[in-house]
């Protein structure tokens, strides 16, 4: 357990110290700013439309629905586009400078250093996300009407998603000494469990749950409209702790190698 | 203190270590001498637990280290021969990182700390980030790692590798004076190193052991003959044929000149007894003026390279592979 602690300090630090984490957590705040303010525009400006046709203003729009869900939405596309960089160095890098070598001549466990990679590119990802708060709080602040416990289940299936990225970031990472081929391939495997469920529109109705079944994004739509199923958590539990075992076999491997 | 039988590590079908047997014993140091690619690191790594053995078994300190890696990880200071370290921390930070991974106590890492940086002598750039440091600083941040925490076995892969001599110098002196204290093992291609250092000479070439001993033994069992160097005062006419005449002397020939008259000799005796003392009284008695007479020791330089050099004569037996018994 101490050694994660260290493992993990050491590398939170490095994430900071490398400007790495500084350099997403803007552009990502940046990115999500401007989604979210246009998406208020386009609230502001439809729901004023509505308003001078009586019988659909009574209908009322959903603020929560139309600015809050595409607030995360977005969020979670933004996301598929740093995470690669948050996880590419993680242990392509250690391979490379032969630190992994450093690191297993002490008495430490290949776990012990991925649960602290792992756990490591998780803060600076919570550290990302939570200034976005702010864009919430500004919407309160304009008299914006939302629901709060939204807003929390929301935050949850980002942070699920986000970690499902990072599992398969490390994983990918653990693959390769080139920090490029890493974030490419962890890229690449998170769009195509993103894209998996367009493919529905082809596939006979049988195998169509399947394919919805196993998209990245499917599973966030009910946290975005305020409903916590547990085979949707079970879902990015599952799927980070397996790509976070792969890992730790794809470390340990070069020991099977006789 | 390290047992190795029989190690045998494949990588596909190239054998990079091959049949692999030797014993370090408990506060010896013994020197690893290979040329490049004899298999010297990946001995290294298996012995730290890093790679799998594929035949044969390493034990430290009666631990086998494949089975209880970790054990016998924890008994264990190694530098890799590229002195990989991180970059972007202090050494101060980093050397705090290895204490604690190492299991270090918190009472005593800061004096398991102090230690190291006194050792060596890193005390002026403990706070200064190791990627600005210079070679020499950086390699001895990596021994300072290994050495951290006073572990039983120390094993440095090529520890003075990209030094400037005065650095080299440093570091052997500082790995000589762990001679008792701990069991070193350290793999060198250079082989002064060797003579300078270690207790005990391995030499292997495509992963098998070669040959092993002190650096004087290994002289000693590879000498065909003896070769003594002799500065005599005397007309070369006169001393060159009187030196030849010698019984046991088999060739004279003159090295250099060093004054009037004074001319250096070498001189190849018969393989057999030490010729030096007979030769000379032999010269005195003849009534020529010796000035100096030494023996030129084959150097372990030559040995080396007849021993990893495959065009030379077949070895002395005595020689091939020979584990003492």
């Amino acid at each position: 357990m101490s050694n994660i602690a260290t493992l993990l300090a050491k590398d939170v630090k490095s994430h900071f110290s490398s400007m790495t984490a500084y350099v997403l957590t803007t552009i990502f705040l940046i990115l999500s700013g401007f989604f979210f303010s246009s998406a208020v525009s386009y609230f502001s400006f439809y729901s004023f439309q509505l308003s001078s046709q009586p019988y659909l203003a009574q209908q009322g729009l959903n603020l929560t629905e139309a600015v809050v869900g595409n607030l995360f939405f977005n969020m979670s596309v933004i996301l598929l586009l740093m995470m690669p960089i948050i996880t590419m160095r993680t242990l392509a890098e250690e391979q490379k400078q032969g630190t992994f070598e450093l690191l297993m001549t002490y008495p430490v466990k290949e776990s012990e250093i991925v649960l602290g990679k792992f756990l490591s590119t998780f803060i600076v990802f919570i550290i990302m996300l939570l200034p976005t708060v702010a864009h919430l709080l500004l919407l309160k602040a304009v008299g914006g009407v939302f629901e709060w416990s939204v807003v929390a289940t929301s935050y949850f299936g980002v942070v699920l998603l986000g970690a499902a990225f990072l599992a398969l970031g490390i994983f990918a990472s653990s693959l390769t000494e080139n920090q490029i081929v890493s974030a490419v391939v962890t890229f690449g495997f998170l769009l195509i469990l993103w894209m998996v469920s367009w493919l529905n529109e082809f596939l006979p109705p049988e195998t169509s749950a399947w394919a919805n079944d196993f998209s990245l994004i499917r599973h966030l739509d009910g946290f975005l409209k305020g409903v916590v199923e547990l085979k949707h958590v079970a879902y990015y539990g599952l799927f980070s702790v397996f790509f976070l075992f792969l890992t730790v076999w794809r470390l340990e491997s070069r020991r099977w190698v006789r | 203190m390290i047992q190795v039988e029989n190690l045998t590590k494949r990588f596909g079908k190239r054998k990079a270590v091959d049949g692999l047997s030797f014993e370090v014993r408990e506060g010896e140091i013994l020197g690893l001498l290979g040329p490049n690619g004899a298999g010297k690191t990946t001995t290294m790594r298996v012995l730290t637990g890093y790679l799998s053995p594929t035949e044969g078994t390493v034990r430290i300190n009666g631990i086998d280290v494949t089975k209880e890696s970790g054990k016998a990880r924890s008994l264990l200071g190694y530098l890799p021969e590229d002195v990989p370290l991180y970059r972007d921390m202090t050494a101060d930070e980093f050397l705090l990182f290895v204490a604690k991974l190492k299991g270090i106590p918190k009472p005593l890492r800061a004096k398991a700390m102090d230690e190291v940086t006194e050792l060596c002598k890193i005390h002026e750039v403990c706070k200064r980030l190791i990627g600005k440091l210079s070679k020499g600083f950086r390699q001895r941040v990596g021994l300072a790692q290994a050495l951290l925490g006073s572990p039983k076995v120390i094993i440095l892969d090529e520890p003075t590798n990209g030094l400037d001599p005065k650095q080299i110098n440093e570091i052997r002196e500082l790995i000589k004076s762990l001679k008792g204290k701990q069991t070193v093992l350290l793999s060198t291609h250079i082989l002064p190193e060797v003579s300078a250092v270690s207790d005990r000479v391995l030499i292997i070439n495509e992963g098998k052991l070669v040959a092993q001993g002190t650096p004087e033994e290994l002289g000693d069992r590879l000498r065909t003959g003896q070769e003594i160097l002799i500065t005599v005062k005397g007309d070369v006419k006169i001393v060159k044929p009187a030196i030849h005449r010698i019984p046991g002397v088999v060739s004279v020939e003159k090295v250099e000149t060093r004054g009037p008259e004074v001319e250096v000799y070498k001189v190849f005796c018969d393989k057999g007894q030490d010729m030096r003392g007979f030769v000379a009284r032999m010269l005195v008695d003849s009534g020529f003026e010796l000035l100096e007479l030494k023996s030129a020791a084959m150097s372990l330089e030559d040995i080396f390279l007849k021993l990893v050099t495959k065009e030379e004569a077949p070895l002395p037996d005595t020689v091939l592979s020979a584990p003492e018994a």
